[in-house]
């Protein structure tokens, strides 16, 4: 099981959508969307929540079974939980990882 | 022997008066006390004396209050196994040095079979000191490990000397449970009239009140919940009903308010007691309100960082394994977060339960309540998970009325919580499991197995 960046990246957004307060529109989500801080939409909580909803989602449809916040996530130079983009590229690592060992 | 004359004096007085209906018969107080004669002849015989621990196992039947009320006279130290203790049985029974256990189910031998355990449990040898009954309680293990209280029963059984109405009562909690001892005690000492239902199904619970013309039901707010959701309560007439008392675990509002709509000609009284303490008189501000006021004589209460603690007359020697929860003045931590209002109070869940979210406290009921307001939501249950970004996040598990595409439901609950809760407070997973999340005592169970 392999997926792209660009897999991930619209797999992210997919889920983003969930969580946008009602009334805001989607139409301005790109790669480079904050998901925390700045001027980020999300608040921690809702953060925490679109990370569980992404795991259960490539449960769901790709059976790959991955745990995307723990402490090598919180441990990274730089945050993976930035933007929507770079969240897709620490996704996609992770999923490649998974097939290696599985 | 113990002096129970004041209780048989009592059943005396109302011998042709009938104390428990049982799959379809009727047992009066006259047959109650030849049987408690018989038994406790028979006990003696079998060498059972003060001090004496003794298991009394099965349900709720007019042979095993006999048994009950020998074994009190004998002076025994009296451990009651409900069916609902599963496989803990014999672990149980090791805890509390049980020598003699006395086997009360249809078809089997009701003789005493003898362990020979010798007691050597300092709190074993201090009541038997004192020379008075006792009775050993286990907590349910929905808390985590199952502990072992003993009281000394004559301290229970003080409170009840002071006489209060009789009633038609349904035994729903067991009879190994605080509850369910001192919903049969309050019966008896009234001589009152005790119904046993064949199960704890609402459709058996409802057809049972309308065929005994059934006057009080003490339950817990799960079967409640499921006296609602299987509109059971339409089926059958319920109009002899006329007090439910609901305990043992936090009454959701919504459930509350529903079961008073359904219910109008009935008051709801929310009780309060603990395995450690006995049961509290209480009195709920009206039948719609969750605010409560706790206490009665021999009890003391008061608050202490958003819990209540309590200190009681009628508290246990301590438990058989685990350190003694009382401080050096007698009270005791409940556990249990509470708001005060005046002399009310309002239980907000157990304290260990509270999910820590961010630093921000989140009560499980909270939240569980908002949830029981969404269409297609039979019942949920919440918890918390550790998460590394928050340090917890809120878990919540439904059970739905109807099959429900899951992506589209996960959207419907966020969509629902957005305005109702603070966002902290929202799940962040959200799960949809088959099968009750509720024990064989009706109580929720949060923590997984």
């Amino acid at each position: 099981m392999k997926l792209s960046v660009q897999d991930c990246e619209g797999l992210i957004q997919e889920a983003y959508l969930l969580f946008l307060p009602q009334g805001s529109s989607g139409a301005s989500i790109s790669a480079d969307t904050r998901l925390f801080g700045g001027d980020s939409i999300l608040d921690s909580t809702a953060l925490v929540s679109l990370l569980i909803e992404i795991e259960q989602q490539l449960n769901d449809t790709h059976h790959v079974e991955i745990v995307i916040a723990d402490d090598r996530a919180m441990s990274q130079k730089r945050s993976p939980f930035r933007t929507i983009g770079s969240l897709a590229e620490y996704l996609a690592v992770l999923v490649a990882e998974k097939s290696e060992h599985s | 022997m113990y002096d129970l004359s004041w209780l048989f004096e009592r059943f005396r007085e109302s011998r042709d008066q009938i104390f428990m209906i049982h799959a379809g018969e009727h047992f009066n107080y006259s047959w109650l006390l030849d049987r408690i004669q018989l038994r406790t002849e028979e006990y003696s015989a079998a060498g059972i004396k003060n001090g004496t621990v003794a298991a009394l196992r099965g349900d709720y039947s007019p042979e095993i209050v006999a048994a009950l009320l020998s074994l009190i006279e004998l002076g025994a130290i009296i451990v009651p196994l409900s069916p609902a203790v599963g496989g803990d049985e014999s672990q149980f029974m090791d805890i509390a040095e049980v020598d003699a256990v006395c086997t009360f189910a249809p078809g089997a031998d009701t003789s005493p079979v003898r362990r020979s355990l010798e007691a050597r449990h300092p709190l074993n040898l201090e009541l038997r000191g004192r020379g008075n009954p006792g009775l050993v309680l286990f907590s349910s293990g929905s808390t985590g490990k199952s502990k072992g209280a003993l009281h000394d029963f004559a301290l229970l059984l003080e409170k009840f000397k002071v006489r209060r109405r009789k009633m038609i009562t349904l035994t729903f909690l067991m009879i190994d449970h605080i509850g369910g001892i001192n919903t049969l005690l309050h019966v008896l000492s009234n001589t009152g009239t005790v119904v046993v239902s064949k199960s704890r199904i609402p459709d058996e619970v409802c057809a049972t009140i309308e065929r005994n013309r059934v006057e009080l039901l003490p339950t817990s707010p799960t079967f409640l919940n499921l006296l609602l959701v299987s509109e059971a309560y339409s089926r059958y007439d319920l109009s002899s009903l006329g007090l439910v008392t609901y305990g043992t675990e936090m009454m959701p509002k919504r459930t509350l308010d529903r079961v008073a709509e359904m219910l109008p000609h009935v008051t709801f009284q929310q009780t309060y007691g603990l395995s450690e303490l006995g049961i509290l008189r209480s009195k709920s501000e009206h039948s719609n309100s969750l605010w409560v006021k706790v206490g009665g004589e021999g009890f003391q209460t008061k608050i202490q960082d958003g819990t209540l603690w309590i200190k009681a007359q009628s508290a246990m020697l301590g438990y058989y394994n685990a350190p003694s929860p009382f401080d050096e003045d007698g009270w005791m931590n409940t556990g249990d977060a509470v708001e005060t209002q005046g002399d009310y109070v309002r239980f907000l869940g157990r304290a260990t339960e509270i999910i820590n979210v961010g630093g921000l406290k989140v009560y499980p009921s909270e939240v569980e309540d908002a949830l029981l307001e969404m269409t297609n939501v039979e019942d949920v249950t919440v918890s918390g998970e550790p998460h590394p970004i928050t340090g917890n996040v809120v878990v919540a598990r439904f059970n739905l009325r109807e099959p429900e595409d899951f992506g589209s439901f996960k959207r419907r609950v966020r969509e629902f919580c957005r305005g109702k809760l603070e966002a902290f407070k929202i799940p962040a997973r959200i799960e949809v499991v088959e099968g009750d999340q509720f024990s064989a005592r009706f109580k929720k169970m949060r923590r997984r197995t």
